[in-house]
């Protein structure tokens, strides 16, 4: 940590977009609180369709600059820059616009964890590509890939798991890979026991072992 | 507090107190949304000069992000100086010294906090920030109740009994501001007598002679 440093000072134009996400927390090298930035998609969205009730997290919304519209609830809320929105867990919420929007995360009685993807990002992206499109065997490939430069990384190691499942890889080292991830960052454990990727080995016994 | 599943505001329309001698306008956001998992709060200077972000560092650790929101802002890092426009991030380290100052008209920066690997709490002085807030708009009613449940809730913290000392000190209240000043003493005598020593909120009760009996 000593060598890091004291402060850091960047606009949205400055930090390397990943796709419409901007990742403002591992750009600043922030571990307290989530914090990235959204811009449009092609089709004009900026924030998905989704709840938190998953993660427990709380988001607060700022719409930095531009003119984007929330739908809350099903409610309708025009959204001009200067706007905050703030989301409980089970809020289902979206936006879309001409909009960057900066939200800020965290889960009430809970300290922050979060993954830094750094380097391994193109594979991640990669992967998840192909994971759209159903093309998991190539998914896999572009995760192990990434594990090579950086076997530790707990979200590539998850993913290891997830993909090389639905792969129909089901061998021990799938499990081993779902173990590393689980001790690399606890978070996963939970994550897993929800996850759709891993239904066809949610009975086998290694499942459960390696989330010991 | 509120369990509202979702909530809007725009900038313009936060709460606005103070401003205080620098300048500065608190403008509560966790408050407003009772913000549980991070620290979250706006500071406005009006006029270019005032101060919107306090020269101060966060010695017990919070991380802390800066977002100028509208105007233009100057920060002080350390020995540096930086300009900000609106949509300049700035991220200090614990221990770092940091500042800003309103470059343009109402110039507003938003705060974000917490500390890395703890869950999260909301601070102290939020809930005397408010009643100091309230003190200076006359609703001294509101302020002595918030006062109450602060102290309640904080019994054997000594910035809540020093905080109340002020508050009863500038409303003229000498016995009750002595009372809290010895409390506040009693529980960090080094601090309060630090404090005591500079605080203009004490000057009303400054030359009562138990004042001098809590300074020994």
């Amino acid at each position: 940590m000593n060598d890091e440093p004291k402060w850091t000072v960047a606009t949205i134009d400055e930090i390397e977009a990943r796709e419409a996400w901007i990742p403002v927390r591992e750009h600043l090298g922030i571990h307290a609180f989530g914090i990235n930035a959204y811009r449009p998609r092609e089709n004009g969205e900026i924030i998905n369709d989704h709840t938190e009730e998953g993660s427990g997290q709380e988001e607060l919304y700022v719409v930095l600059d531009g003119h984007a519209t929330f739908e809350l609830d099903g409610e309708e809320v025009d959204a001009p820059a200067g706007t905050l929105v703030f989301a409980r867990p089970a809020s289902q919420r979206k936006a879309s616009g001409d909009a960057t929007i900066l939200v800020i995360g965290g889960t009430p009685g809970e300290a922050h964890q979060a993954i830094d993807w750094g380097a391994s990002w193109p594979f991640h992206r990669e992967s998840l590509t192909a994971y759209g499109e159903h093309r998991y065997a190539d998914a896999l490939e572009a995760v192990k890939q990434g594990l090579a430069s950086n076997p530790d990384h707990p979200g590539l190691n998850y993913n290891y798991a997830c993909f090389a499942t639905l792969a129909g890889e089901t061998s021990d080292v799938t499990f081993e890979h779902l173990r590393r991830a689980v001790e690399l960052f606890p978070p996963f454990r939970a994550q897993a026991r929800e996850d759709d990727d891993f239904a066809s080995v949610r009975d086998d016994e290694r499942f459960e072992d390696a989330l010991r | 507090m509120t369990d509202q599943e979702w909530q809007v505001a725009r900038v313009e329309d936060l709460d606005r107190f103070g401003p205080n001698e620098e300048g500065t306008l608190w403008r509560p956001v966790r408050r407003r949304f009772d913000v549980r998992a991070f620290g979250v709060n706006a500071w406005t200077g009006a006029q270019p000069g005032d101060r919107v972000i306090e020269n101060h560092r966060e010695p017990d650790g919070p991380e802390e992000l800066y977002v100028v929101l509208t105007g233009r802002a100057t920060f002080e890092l350390g020995d540096e100086t930086r300009d900000a426009p609106t949509g300049t991030l700035v991220s200090v380290r614990p221990g770092t010294v940091r500042g800003a100052v309103a470059a343009e008209p109402e110039t507003t920066i938003l705060a974000v906090g917490a500390k890395a690997g703890e869950v999260f709490e909301p601070s102290l002085w939020e809930e005397w920030y408010l009643a100091d807030g309230y003190r200076r708009r006359g609703d001294l009613d509101r302020a002595r109740s918030l006062m109450d449940d602060l102290v309640a809730r904080a019994p054997d913290v000594w910035q809540a009994h020093y905080n109340r000392a002020c508050f009863e000190s500038v409303a003229g209240n000498t016995d009750e501001a002595l009372d809290a000043l010895r409390r506040a003493a009693e529980l960090n005598p080094e601090e309060v007598k630090r404090f005591m020593a500079t605080d203009s909120d004490l000057d009303p009760i400054r030359n009562d002679s138990r004042y001098a009996e809590v300074m020994a």
